[in-house]
């Protein structure tokens, strides 16, 4: 099943990314004094004229993703390459073990909960080698927010904190979706097929009562 | 008695047409001119040694002004070539004769008639401005000139460079037609920055085969290479 991978990772200009057979991506670019945007694929034009452009990698082989940016006087900025590898199978994998449930954030009195943890599983790295995963937030199909964690592998089965601070005010238990869009092994990025998620349960708070004399 | 009355034909025949030859070699000689130039402008004249042993000496002679005045050229100068400058309006002969190695001279002495005209040529922009995308570093803009008057290429144009707070000087020399490219030294074409930037041509002097030529009012031409937008590298 092709899911959609939404991240914000700022990649430098030899960035690698290998993706799986199926995946869907959206590239982003930006740029001053750009009016539209001209985009292709290994020298197919996208349909795309915007700064984004969403992309199913459903053949195998290399590829390189191509973006300039127009002026109003119809002048092309400089050319952005991404060079993709699609693959059938990824060298690493990463899986993501369950969530337990979690207190909400609390930003006023005591500024602490709303964090889900969970450990994830990277298969075919080495420990040593650095990681970078990005995830998504959900509320049901609504995006609450994107980060990333990231660190060095000193084991293959590393404890992450996600920084969520999800709030908890409706006075009853919640639940939100953490997906992984990608990951990032040693500067190269992979993109699942299917991505990993997991949910998580965010307790309501208890009202503590007035005080009485 | 048939063959007779052909001879009588084509003798006729002959003789009329070398009279009708002599009659235009006369005319050419007496009312043609071989070269016509402006004033102010120099030309190198040169003629080839028929002599066949040695080194031969050559007598160069210009008729109808006077030296310094009307033109100017070395008469210490004995080689097969000379230069003249031609200093005012008129018509003049150039001529010269070979003397050989044992200091015998030519049975023949070789002219050639120069008109010399006044300058008037003059020289422009075709156009004042034009713009477009930042292109290739180290090539040239090409523009169109409006000349007028009498023009003898080659044409040197001397010009200078604006961008912004920094001029420089080149200079280009056209030997047909009337457009010029320039600005390659510079990288006239380039703009990588993302404001619009204008870049003015001046021509501030300019020779038509070394005379100087009138530099017209729209001597100035600025050309405004657009803002190249910026690309930020691609995420994801």
């Amino acid at each position: 099943m092709a899911v959609a991978a939404i991240a914000f990772i700022n990649q430098n200009a030899n960035a690698q990314q290998t993706v799986q057979t199926g995946a869907s991506v959206t590239y982003n670019t930006g740029g001053t004094g750009s009016s539209t945007f001209h985009w292709d694929v290994s020298g197919t034009v996208q349909s795309s004229n915007s700064d984004t452009m969403s992309y199913t990698w459903n053949t195998p082989g290399s590829y390189t993703v191509n973006v300039y940016g127009i002026s109003s006087n119809s002048c092309n900025g400089p050319t952005r390459s991404l060079n993709v590898t699609v693959s059938n199978t990824l060298p690493v994998t990463l899986t993501m073990g369950a969530i337990s449930s979690i207190c909400p954030y609390q930003d006023t009195i005591q500024p602490t909960g709303g964090d889900p943890i969970s450990t994830l599983t990277f298969t075919g790295a080495t420990v040593g080698q650095t990681y970078s995963v990005a995830y998504t937030i959900y509320d049901g199909a609504t995006v609450v927010s994107s980060n990333t964690v990231s660190g060095t592998l000193t084991t293959l089965t590393p404890i992450v904190t996600f920084d969520a601070n999800i709030v908890n005010n409706s006075g009853a238990n919640i639940t939100r979706e953490i997906r992984i869009t990608s990951y990032t092994v040693n500067g190269v990025n992979y993109v699942p097929s299917t991505l990993p998620s997991q949910n998580v349960t965010i307790y309501s708070s208890p009202e503590t009562s007035p005080i009485s004399y | 008695m048939l063959n007779f009355l052909l001879h009588i034909v084509q003798n006729v025949t002959t003789r009329v047409a070398a009279i009708l030859f002599m009659a235009t070699m006369l005319v050419g000689h007496a009312y043609g001119q071989d070269q016509t130039v402006v004033v102010g402008s120099s030309y190198n004249y040169s003629t080839t040694q028929n002599a066949s042993t040695g080194s031969s000496t050559f007598n160069w002679n210009i008729t109808g002004g006077s030296n310094g005045t009307n033109f100017s050229y070395s008469t210490a100068d004995h080689d097969n070539s000379i230069a003249v400058s031609w200093l005012q309006s008129g018509t003049y002969t150039v001529s010269v004769q070979e003397v050989s190695q044992e200091g015998c001279a030519s049975g023949n002495i070789t002219n050639y008639t120069v008109a010399v005209v006044p300058n008037n040529a003059h020289i422009a922009f075709a156009s004042a401005s034009s713009n477009d995308c930042s292109g290739s570093a180290g090539a040239n803009l090409t523009l169109n000139l409006a000349f007028s008057g009498n023009i003898v290429y080659p044409v040197v144009v001397t010009y200078t460079l604006t961008v912004g707070a920094t001029t420089t000087s080149h200079s280009r020399t056209i030997n047909s037609g009337t457009s010029i490219s320039l600005g390659s030294e510079d990288d006239i074409l380039v703009n990588t920055t993302t404001l619009d930037v204008p870049k003015t041509i001046t021509i501030t002097n300019a020779t038509s085969h070394g005379a100087a030529m009138i530099i017209d009012a729209q001597n100035t031409y600025i050309y405004t290479v657009w803002a190249t937008p910026v690309t930020e590298p691609i995420t994801y």
